[in-house]
């Protein structure tokens, strides 16, 4: 597929009209009609047409007996009848001249039985013949919050920059809840199934040439075409980083994607190579997914490994610098310039000036949180800076350290923007629901004025190292 | 674009479906790549006469379309040294099934690496860079890119392989000529591209490599079915 046919992808992203073949008039189980409910409820503006030979009506909305009663051609058809009957609704949309087309349902390939191969093999041959763009079966196909189109993933969801394609729509869901929450929106995502037609690269062409995507993560268990993927993530990564969380690694894993999406995991060996050499960013589960996306989008451009740990404890301090030295990056020590600027208000007893600077002053006094960052802004062994910050309640003998300081370090951090990537790390995930609330609600806060905030260091600096290798690989291309 | 002789070679190699080694060997070196002097024979006086050609000592191996692990036959004689010797290995390795032949070859020395192709089904052709003998085996000790790789690939491979020591020089030993392998390991790519509709996998196995230069000491070629 050129790129030219690449684009025309965006119209399953933003149809004007859907209709919906395979809605039951009482059902609202799992289908057509739950599809129908939920981009009702997300206000979708265009026109909806439920098909039923039965019904007059379906939700409200006047229903139709075929596509070709239609009053006009739909943007997209979303097909949800059972899997024998897929293929007379494909001829049904090729003869009205529908083009795009989502199969929802499953029982293709995946089943693994001879039936359903030749069923999927009938649906491809279909589309090649009667020139249909799909996405399916099996999935639950295009998302877009800016459209509406929020039948399922994060609802109500978030208009952003991030594209998702993705072989799983489970594994979406999740990832776009989560990030969402987060505040990093997302302006397509494709949970593409079994991929008889349209495949992972066809939408990784199409979101390279789309100028919504800044960032495209990617979920995958197989390929078909591994070389055209490899080839084209070789060209794309450079300009737009590339995230992919690849499924079926282990024997045991590689045995369920069969089982998923009818395919093959491929060799992980062959996989790390791709990584290598295209420069897409792998991870291994959806917290390094959403981590490493948190940081790919919020952060500006790291020209090092150098990381600044502003925390307090010496065993912190410690058990920080460990991890980032695990991770490949470094904790320089701090300029004799630098180390003048902070010395003045860390006391000699009980905390430690330098890399990590361990002073709870710290937590308690923003403007001692600020003069170290200075500090480390102008500092040329300083690349990046991790900020350690306590919940209220358990920062034990400082009863004065309120959530108020919150909105004045967003604004300090948020002033100096094109400074050095900064995160912050709140570190509660043990079982007192009041703190989980509390580290989550100030996380969120942070991340939603645009700065990283992440659950525990190792997770920041996770997804630091990874932005740290993506930006020494690709230079002055990278970061915003 | 493949060349004339090879397309010919891969013709008659369809029956077994793998190309035998003198094949293998005339592939590789009309495409630039250093291999060892060689001569087949099937009777002790083409055998005599081609280790003379060639210097004692040599190298014999079968040659045998029904043969595709030749070691597993003991099909490979090292160290030759006189007529004599080489006429009793001609004796046995002429009782192995399909016996074609029997590949006289210089005796090469160096430091044992493995390069190697494979047809991925989902990502084509991919090169394969590890420690030979034991080290492959063993500590799966190796590297893999997708071809064809530039210079920059080759360099990444080789800095990839825990033994790396062994190629760069270790506790005195000569280091090996890295320039010579990344540029066998670049040139073996761009080949595996060629013929990435006819072949199914290839290994290099050994390539003998020493401060000097990168030999290809055997070389197997297996087809697509």
């Amino acid at each position: 597929m050129s790129l030219k046919n690449a684009r025309e992808l965006g119209s399953f992203f933003n149809p004007e009209s859907i209709a919906v073949i395979g809605v039951s008039r009482e059902s609202m189980s799992f289908g057509g009609s739950s599809f129908l409910h939920h981009w009702l409820k997300a206000g979708y503006s265009g026109r909806l047409y439920p098909i039923n030979p039965k019904a007059t009506e379906v939700l409200g909305l006047k229903a139709y007996p075929s596509l070709r009663a239609l009053p006009e051609v739909p943007d997209l058809v979303m097909v949800a009848v059972r899997a024998d009957l897929v293929p007379a609704a494909l001829t049904e949309c090729a003869d009205v001249g529908a083009r795009f087309i989502h199969v929802l349902t499953a029982g293709f390939s995946e089943i693994g039985t001879p039936e359903g191969r030749e069923l999927e093999a009938r649906l491809a041959a279909i589309a090649k013949e009667r020139n249909l763009r799909i996405i399916g079966p099996n999935c639950m196909g295009p998302y877009s919050p800016a459209s509406h189109l929020t039948a399922w993933g994060g609802i109500p969801g978030l208009d952003g920059r991030l594209g998702i394609i993705s072989q799983s729509g489970g594994v979406t869901q999740r990832f776009t809840e989560y990030i969402s929450s987060l505040g990093v929106g997302v302006s397509k995502a494709a949970s593409i199934g079994n991929a008889a037609v349209l495949d992972s690269p066809d939408f990784l062409e199409f979101m390279a040439g789309d100028s919504d995507v800044d960032l495209i993560a990617v979920y995958l268990e197989s390929i078909r075409d591994g070389r055209r993927f490899f080839d084209l993530a070789r060209r794309v990564t450079p300009r737009k980083p590339i995230i992919l969380l690849k499924g079926g690694e282990s024997r045991r894993g590689a045995a369920t994607v069969s089982s998923h999406t009818g395919r093959m995991a491929g060799d992980p060996v062959i996989w790390k190579s791709v990584f290598e050499q295209t420069g897409i960013v792998p991870v291994t589960n959806l917290q390094e997914w959403v981590d490493a996306c948190l940081a790919f989008s919020l952060l500006p451009k790291t020209r090092g490994k150098g990381v600044f740990i502003v925390g307090g404890g010496g065993g912190n301090s410690v058990i920080f610098s460990d991890a980032c030295i695990r991770a490949g990056l470094e904790v320089p020590t701090l300029t004799d310039r630098s180390m003048g600027r902070i010395r003045p208000f860390v006391p000699v007893a009980g905390s430690i000036a330098g890399n990590p600077l361990d002073f709870w002053g710290t937590y308690l006094v923003n403007d001692f949180l600020f003069e170290a960052l200075n500090a480390a802004y102008e500092d040329d062994s300083i690349h990046m800076v991790v900020v350690d910050r306590l919940i209220p309640r358990i920062a034990f003998h400082s009863p004065d350290l309120t959530s108020d300081s919150f909105a004045e370090i967003v604004e300090f951090i948020q002033s100096r923007r094109q400074a050095k990537p900064t995160v912050f790390t709140i570190d509660y995930d043990g079982g007192d629901s009041d703190l989980i609330r509390q580290g989550s609600d100030l996380r969120a806060r942070f991340c939603r004025a645009g700065i990283p905030a992440y659950p525990s260091f190792e997770r920041a600096i996770g997804a630091l190292a990874r932005f740290y290798r993506y930006c020494r690989r690709f230079g002055h291309a990278a970061g915003r | 674009m493949l060349k004339k002789e090879v397309k010919a070679i891969f013709e008659k190699s369809r029956k077994w479906g793998w190309v035998l080694e003198p094949d293998a060997q005339k592939i590789l070196s009309l495409y630039g790549f250093k291999t060892p002097k060689f001569g087949v024979a099937a009777t002790e006086g083409e055998a005599v006469a081609a280790a003379r050609k060639i210097g004692y000592p040599v190298v014999a191996k079968i040659v045998s379309p029904a043969v595709v692990h030749k070691s597993d036959v003991k099909g490979v004689v090292v160290g030759i040294k006189d007529d004599e010797t080489l006429v009793r290995t001609l004796a046995r390795l002429s009782k192995i099934d399909g016996f074609a032949g029997m590949l006289i070859a210089e005796m090469v020395k160096g430091l044992e690496l493995i390069v190697g192709a494979k047809n991925d089904f989902q990502f084509g052709p991919m090169i394969l860079l590890g420690m030979g003998g034991v080290g492959v085996e063993i500590y799966k000790d190796v590297s893999l890119r997708m071809a064809p790789l530039k210079t920059r690939d080759a360099d990444h491979m080789i800095q990839e392989l825990a033994a790396r020591k062994l190629l760069t020089g270790y506790r005195g030993s000569e280091p090996v000529n890295l320039n010579a392998l990344k540029k066998t390991i670049v040139a073996f790519s761009h080949l595996m591209m060629d013929m990435r509709d006819v072949v199914e996998s290839v290994d290099l196995n050994p390539v003998m490599c020493t401060a000097k230069s990168c030999i290809v000491a055997d070389a197997r070629i297996m087809l697509k079915k």
